[in-house]
């Protein structure tokens, strides 16, 4: 019978590169992610798109639906860490590579592209938080995961 | 990991029974921590001090829950959770109720719990007030127990 993978003990790595997209140049292309933020991180969302376009004919009986590339997003929730602060804050505009491990066979999955959104919650009595949107498959990369 | 409710209990007696203003406001025309003055849960039937029945005024606070579930990380650990206390002084009348005395009572003991950011035991958090009660008891004597509550959350950085 199949088993569902409880997510406990996920690893989320995250890696941002030096410069921005739009600097250019070996530092805007961030290495492979090596720092963790499993402990800080709420929840982590991945998804994957097919981008397509319409191929049908006249004379096409269905609808002719074609694959021309993938694209999509991972939005993540971080709390944000008292010494170290945030981590998405002024870094819209840069590449960024996170891995995820949630457990489970063949899960291990290292999702890369732009960092387009990134917002700071503040309420009083509550916990500072972050949200990050990364789009996937950018300019730099040749691959939305890998 | 421990049991943070139990530590932020502590620390709730710990700051109200160590104030001198508080214990001269609850012992009325008594000489001051005559009594203990403030209990857990409830009143006992006998002061541990006085070795007497508990005299109004005096102080009971209690858990009440939790504000939400605690909140985890995918690393599996719990990251903060949100006790709730609610703090009640209690007074009585026989005639008609008059929250003069308690009101100065809890108006104290928002000084010293409101807004206070605490590390005690290893854990840190921060007090809130969060809401009131007018909270009001009759006994089968007629005598009427009156009280004013303050409820205040505990945002705790586990």
């Amino acid at each position: 019978m199949p088993q569902p993978v409880l997510v406990s003990e996920a690893v989320v790595e995250i890696s941002i590169a030096d410069d921005s997209q739009a600097t250019g140049g070996a530092g805007s292309i961030p290495g492979a992610p090596t720092a963790n933020f499993e402990c800080q991180a709420k929840s982590v969302k991945a998804t994957i798109t097919a981008r397509t376009v319409d191929l049908t004919t006249l004379c096409s009986e269905t609808e002719a639906t074609f694959t021309t590339g993938l694209t999509g997003t991972l939005d993540l929730e971080l709390y944000v860490d008292e010494a170290n602060g945030p981590v998405f804050a002024y870094k819209t505009g840069y590449l960024c590579k996170v891995t995820i491990n949630p457990g489970g066979a063949g899960s291990t999955l290292t999702y890369q592209g732009l960092i387009t959104d990134s917002s700071l919650t503040y309420a009083p009595g509550d916990v500072e938080m972050e949200t990050a949107t990364i789009k996937l498959g950018a300019f730099g990369f040749t691959t939305v995961y890998s | 990991m421990s049991f943070e409710p139990l530590i932020i209990s502590k620390w709730i007696y710990d700051t109200l029974s160590a104030d001198v203003t508080l214990a001269a406001l609850l012992s009325g025309s008594k000489a001051p921590n005559y009594q203990q003055g403030v209990y857990l849960e409830v009143a006992p039937e006998k002061d541990p001090i006085s070795q007497q029945m508990p005299q109004l005024p005096y102080i009971v606070y209690s858990r009440l829950g939790s504000d939400g579930s605690d909140q985890t990380v995918l690393c599996g650990n719990r990251y903060y959770t949100i006790p709730l206390f609610r703090i009640t002084v209690w007074d009585q009348k026989n005639g008609s109720i008059s929250y003069a005395r308690v009101k100065d009572i809890i108006d104290r003991v928002d000084v010293l719990l409101g807004k206070q950011t605490v590390t005690a035991s290893g854990l840190t958090f921060l007090s809130q007030r969060y809401d009131t009660d007018q909270p009001f008891e009759i006994g089968s004597d007629g005598r009427v127990d009156y009280g004013l509550s303050l409820l205040y959350r505990f945002n705790t950085a586990i």
